[in-house]
C-alpha cells in the first residue's frame, strides 16, 4: 500500500529527471491520472524544485550568524562566513570591504579601488553558470558607449573582468540607497511626489539611449534613490549588465532559471517574452518604464507577484505577450482591503486615490504598456514630458481616443475579415467557371483564408504598415471581388449550362451591390436575352402510366388523376397531398387532360 | 571491549548502544541521542572558547570529532552503526540549533533576563536567520511526519553538515536514492515556506 505522500514523491522524481517540458506533462499526464490534486501539488513542487538556488545548500552552522552556541548558560557568538568570494579579498584592483547586497544574478560587494584613485565602488560578481567568456566580450562591447554615459541620475559603470574563480565582475559608481519603490512607500510619497521623482529616472534613461544604451532591465531594486542635500536623487544602476549577461529567453533557460527570473519577469516588456529572435530596443525600457509607474502609483506590478507565482512558466510568458492589464484606477478599486495601507502610503484619503488615477493618469500608464511598441511613447523623454504635461496641469498626449484614433482601432480589429475578403476574392477568381462547385470550392477556401488570416494576423508585427495596407487591400478586396462577380456573370452566360441565365443574374446582383456599373447593365441584358431552364422543386410519386397531370405556374402544386379516376392535388416542395376529390372518369385517367387553374 | 573504551565510559556507553542497535534493539537509538548531544555541546563550547573570535567553526567537523571521541577511531562498527551515530549526531546538531535561535527570539521578544538597550535590540533585528532557522525545523517536523526517510537526509546534510555522499553512507541509501530525497526535500520545503530565501 503506497500511501499519498509516498506517491507524490515517486512522481516529483521521476518528472524531476525529465527536461523537455513538453516530455514532462505528457508524464505528468499520465502519471497523475485524473487526480487534479496530485497534478497540482507535484508542479507546484517542480517549481520550488526550478527556484530554489542553493536553498539549504550551506549547513545551517556553517551560515553567517546563524551558528551560536551557547554552552553553560553564557553566550558566545561568531559570526562565519561561506562567501566564495571573501571579505577582505583583492579583485583586480578592488579590495572587497563588504557585502551589500545578493541577487539572483549575483553578488554585490562595497569594494575600495586604491589606483589610480582610491574610493569606494560597487562590485558585481555574476554567479556561476554563465559563459564568462561571452559575457565579458558583450560588456567590452559596450564598453566605450557605457563610458561615454554622463547623467546625474546614472551610476556610472567603471570597469569590469574575470575575478580568479572565472566569475565576471563589474564595477559601479557606488549608489547609497534604496530602490525606488522602498523609499517611495518608507517616505508616504503622494502620488504627486511620485511621478516627480519618476521624471529624471525617465530622463536618465533617454540619455542612456541616445548613446545606444539599452537597459533591458529596468526595475525598482536597479532605481536606487539617495539624498543629496536632503533632496532624494534617483540612480539608475546595472546599465550594460544585463546585456553583457543576457541569455537566450528558451523554454530551457526559462525553467531552469526561474527562480533568479522572479523580480525581473514582471518588468520584461512583451517583446524580451517572446522566444523568437525580434529585436529588443528602446522601446522595451519605455514598456519597464510603465510597469515601474505603475507599482509607484498602485502598489503593485501589472502582473503581480503572487500571478507569477502560481502561474505556470509558459503561462506567464503569454500573460506578458497578450494579456491586457488592468488600468491602474481598475487595480486600485480591485485592491479590496489593502486599498487603505495604499492610499496612507501615499497620503491619500482611498476614494481620492481611485479618483486621481482614472483618466489621465490611467492614459499615461496604458499608453506605456502597450502591448504594441508603435502605440508606445516614442522615447523615455516623451514620457517624461507627458507625466511632467500632468504635473503641469497641461492636456497630456496620451488622450483619450479621438475619432481617427477609433478608427485605425476598428482597423486592426476587423483587419482579419478584410484580409479574408481579398482572399476569398482571389479564391473566386479561381474559381470563376460559375460552377456550384466554384462556390462551394470558394467556400472552402474562405475558411482556409480565415485560417491563414488569423496565422497571419499573428505574424503581422508592424501594425502601422499592416493598417495602411488594410486599408488599402480592403478597397483592393472590394474591386476584385466586383470583377470576380461579373466575370462569372459573363462565363456563366456562356456556359451553356442549366442555370446560366439565372446564375448570371444573382452575380450581377451582388456586383451591383458593390457598384453600379453599366457593364452591370449591359451583361444583365445579354443574360435575359438567353433561353434557361432552372431545377425546381422535385415530385415524388408514382408516376406510372400516362395519367394526366398539370402544374400551376410556378411548379409549387400539381393536380393528377389516378386510375381510380381521384384526381389529387399535392404540394411539390412539401410533398403533401393537399386535397383530392373523385370523378366519374375510373379507367379513362389515361385519356384526361388536366389543366389546373392558379387558385388550385 | 578494547582497552581504550573501558578507560573512557561515555565511549564504552555509546559503543555499547551501538552494538544494542546492530542487534535491532529499537530502544538503543533512543538512548544514544542524549550522550551525543551532550558530546557534541561541549565540542562546541571548548572550540568557541578556546579559539579567537571569527573562527569557522563548521557542523561536520564537529560531528566527527564527536565520533571519534564517543566510538572511537578505529571503526569497530558497520555501516548500520555509524549510521546510527551520525543520525543522532544530526538530530542533536538540530535541536542546538533551534534551541539557540528560540532563545535568541526570547531575547529579541523582551524576555530576557537583563535590560537591553537599543543597539543591542537593533543588532539582533538584523539578523533574520534565527526565526527562519525555526520555520524551518517546523517545516522539517512536518515532512518527517509524512517521509522520515527523506527528513533524515535533510537532518544529516543541513545540519551536520554532511556531504551527499557521507549522507548517502550513514543513512544505508544508494547515492542516487539519496540525491532524490534531497532534491525532493529542497523542494518541498521551499515550497512550504513560501518560497522564501534567507535560510
Amino acid at each position: 500500500m503506497i500511501t499519498p505522500a509516498e506517491r507524490l514523491k515517486a512522481v516529483f522524481d521521476q518528472a524531476a529527471e525529465i527536461a523537455p517540458p513538453a516530455d514532462r506533462a505528457a508524464f505528468l499526464d499520465e502519471a497523475c491520472g485524473g487526480s487534479a490534486d496530485l497534478r497540482a501539488r507535484v508542479e507546484a513542487l517542480l517549481r520550488a524544485h526550478a527556484e530554489a538556488g542553493s536553498f539549504l545548500e550551506h549547513p545551517a552552522a556553517d551560515q553567517a550568524g546563524t551558528a551560536t552556541f551557547e554552552p553553560n548558560g553564557g553566550a558566545v557568538e561568531t559570526a562565519l562566513h561561506s562567501s566564495p568570494e571573501p571579505v577582505g579579498a583583492m579583485i583586480g584592483p578592488y579590495k572587497l570591504l563588504q557585502q551589500i547586497g545578493e541577487g539572483g544574478m549575483g553578488t554585490v560587494f562595497m569594494a575600495e579601488q586604491t589606483e589610480p584613485v582610491k574610493r569606494k565602488v560597487a562590485l558585481k560578481v555574476i554567479k556561476a553558470g554563465m559563459d564568462t567568456r561571452q559575457v565579458i566580450a558583450r560588456f567590452e562591447a559596450e564598453r566605450q558607449a557605457l563610458a561615454m554615459m554622463d547623467h546625474v541620475n546614472i551610476a556610472r559603470v567603471i570597469d569590469g573582468g574575470t575575478t580568479q574563480n572565472g566569475r565576471p565582475y563589474f564595477v559601479m559608481e557606488l549608489v547609497h540607497g534604496v530602490p525606488i519603490t522602498k523609499y517611495c512607500n518608507d517616505n508616504h510619497l503622494t502620488p504627486r511626489q511620485r511621478l516627480e521623482l519618476l521624471v529624471p529616472v525617465c530622463q536618465a534613461i533617454q540619455h542612456a539611449h541616445q548613446k545606444g544604451i539599452i537597459h533591458r532591465d529596468i526595475k525598482p531594486s536597479n532605481v536606487m534613490v539617495t539624498l543629496y542635500d536632503g533632496k532624494p536623487v534617483p540612480k539608475v544602476i546595472d546599465f550594460g549588465i544585463a546585456k553583457a549577461t543576457e541569455q537566450k529567453l528558451t523554454e530551457r533557460t526559462l525553467f531552469t532559471q526561474y527562480g533568479t527570473m522572479i523580480g525581473t519577469l514582471e518588468y520584461m516588456s512583451p517583446e524580451q517574452a517572446e522566444m523568437s529572435a525580434l529585436g529588443v530596443d528602446t522601446r522595451s525600457d519605455i514598456y519597464s518604464l510603465g510597469v515601474l509607474l505603475y507599482e509607484l502609483l498602485t502598489g503593485s506590478t501589472p502582473l503581480t507577484h503572487k500571478r507569477i507565482k502560481e502561474a505556470a512558466y509558459g503561462e506567464i510568458l503569454r500573460i506578458i505577450k497578450e494579456e491586457e492589464p488592468p488600468k491602474p484606477s481598475t487595480r486600485l478599486s480591485d485592491s479590496g482591503e489593502a486599498l487603505t495601507s495604499i492610499s496612507a502610503q501615499r497620503h491619500m484619503e482611498s476614494a481620492k486615490l481611485s479618483k486621481l488615477m482614472r483618466g489621465e493618469l490611467d492614459w499615461i500608464v496604458m499608453k506605456a504598456l502597450d502591448k504594441d511598441r508603435n502605440r508606445r511613447y516614442e522615447s523615455a523623454s516623451a514620457f517624461a514630458a507627458d507625466v511632467q504635461r500632468y504635473l503641469n496641469d497641461e492636456p497630456v498626449q496620451a488622450v483619450p481616443p479621438s475619432p481617427g484614433y477609433r478608427l485605425r482601432k476598428f482597423a486592426r480589429r476587423n483587419k482579419r475579415a478584410l484580409t479574408t475578403a481579398t482572399l476569398l476574392a482571389v479564391a473566386l477568381l479561381v474559381g470563376i467557371l460559375g460552377t456550384t462547385s466554384g462556390m462551394i470550392r470558394a467556400t472552402r477556401a474562405e475558411a482556409e483564408a480565415v485560417n491563414e488570416a488569423a496565422q497571419k494576423d499573428d505574424a503581422l508585427k508592424d501594425k502601422e504598415i499592416a493598417l495602411s495596407t488594410a486599408r488599402q487591400s480592403a478597397g483592393d478586396a472590394r474591386d476584385q471581388l466586383f470583377l470576380a462577380l461579373l466575370n462569372q456573370a459573363r462565363s456563366g452566360r456562356f456556359s451553356r449550362q442549366m442555370g446560366q441565365r439565372m446564375e448570371s443574374l444573382v452575380a450581377l446582383e451582388k456586383a451591383a451591390r458593390i457598384r453600379p456599373d453599366q457593364r452591370l447593365a449591359d451583361e444583365a441584358m445579354a443574360a435575359l436575352a438567353l433561353p434557361d431552364i432552372r431545377r425546381g422543386p422535385t415530385l415524388i410519386g408514382n408516376f406510372s402510366g400516362t395519367n394526366g397531370y398539370d402544374f400551376d405556374g410556378e411548379y409549387q402544386t400539381c393536380a393528377r388523376i389516378d386510375d381510380q379516376g381521384i384526381i389529387r392535388i399535392r404540394s411539390v416542395p412539401e410533398n403533401e397531398e393537399i386535397r383530392h376529390f373523385p370523378t366519374k372518369l375510373k379507367g379513362l385517367a389515361s385519356d384526361v387532360r388536366l389543366d389546373l387553374s392558379p387558385d388550385g | 571491549m578494547t582497552a581504550a573504551a573501558s578507560m573512557l565510559k561515555p565511549m564504552s556507553e555509546v559503543t555499547h548502544i551501538l552494538d544494542a542497535v546492530e542487534r535491532g534493539d529499537p530502544h538503543a537509538a533512543e538512548e544514544l541521542l542524549p550522550l551525543v548531544y551532550a558530546e557534541l555541546r561541549k565540542l562546541a563550547a571548548q572550540r568557541l572558547a578556546g579559539e579567537q573570535p571569527g573562527q569557522t567553526l563548521q557542523a561536520t567537523a564537529l560531528v566527527h570529532e564527536a565520533y571519534v571521541r564517543l566510538v572511537g577511531g578505529e571503526q569497530p562498527h558497520g555501516w548500520n552503526g555509524r549510521g546510527h551515530f551520525f543520525a543522532a549526531a544530526a538530530e542533536a546538531m538540530r535541536r542546538i540549533l533551534v534551541e539557540t535561535a528560540r532563545r535568541k527570539g526570547r531575547v529579541r521578544h523582551g524576555g530576557g533576563r537583563t535590560r537591553i538597550d537599543l543597539d543591542q535590540v537593533a543588532a539582533v533585528d538584523d539578523d533574520g536567520g534565527a526565526d527562519d532557522l525555526l520555520v524551518l525545523d517546523e517545516a522539517l517536523g512536518r515532512l518527517e511526519a509524512d517521509q522520515p526517510e527523506v527528513a533524515a537526509v535533510v537532518k544529516l546534510r543541513y545540519f551536520a553538515g554532511m556531504t551527499a555522499r557521507q549522507a548517502a553512507e550513514a543513512l544505508g541509501l544508494s547515492r542516487r536514492t539519496a540525491d532524490r530525497h534531497w532534491a525532493f526535500a529542497r523542494a518541498w520545503l521551499f515550497d512550504a515556506l513560501g518560497g522564501a530565501a534567507g535560510v
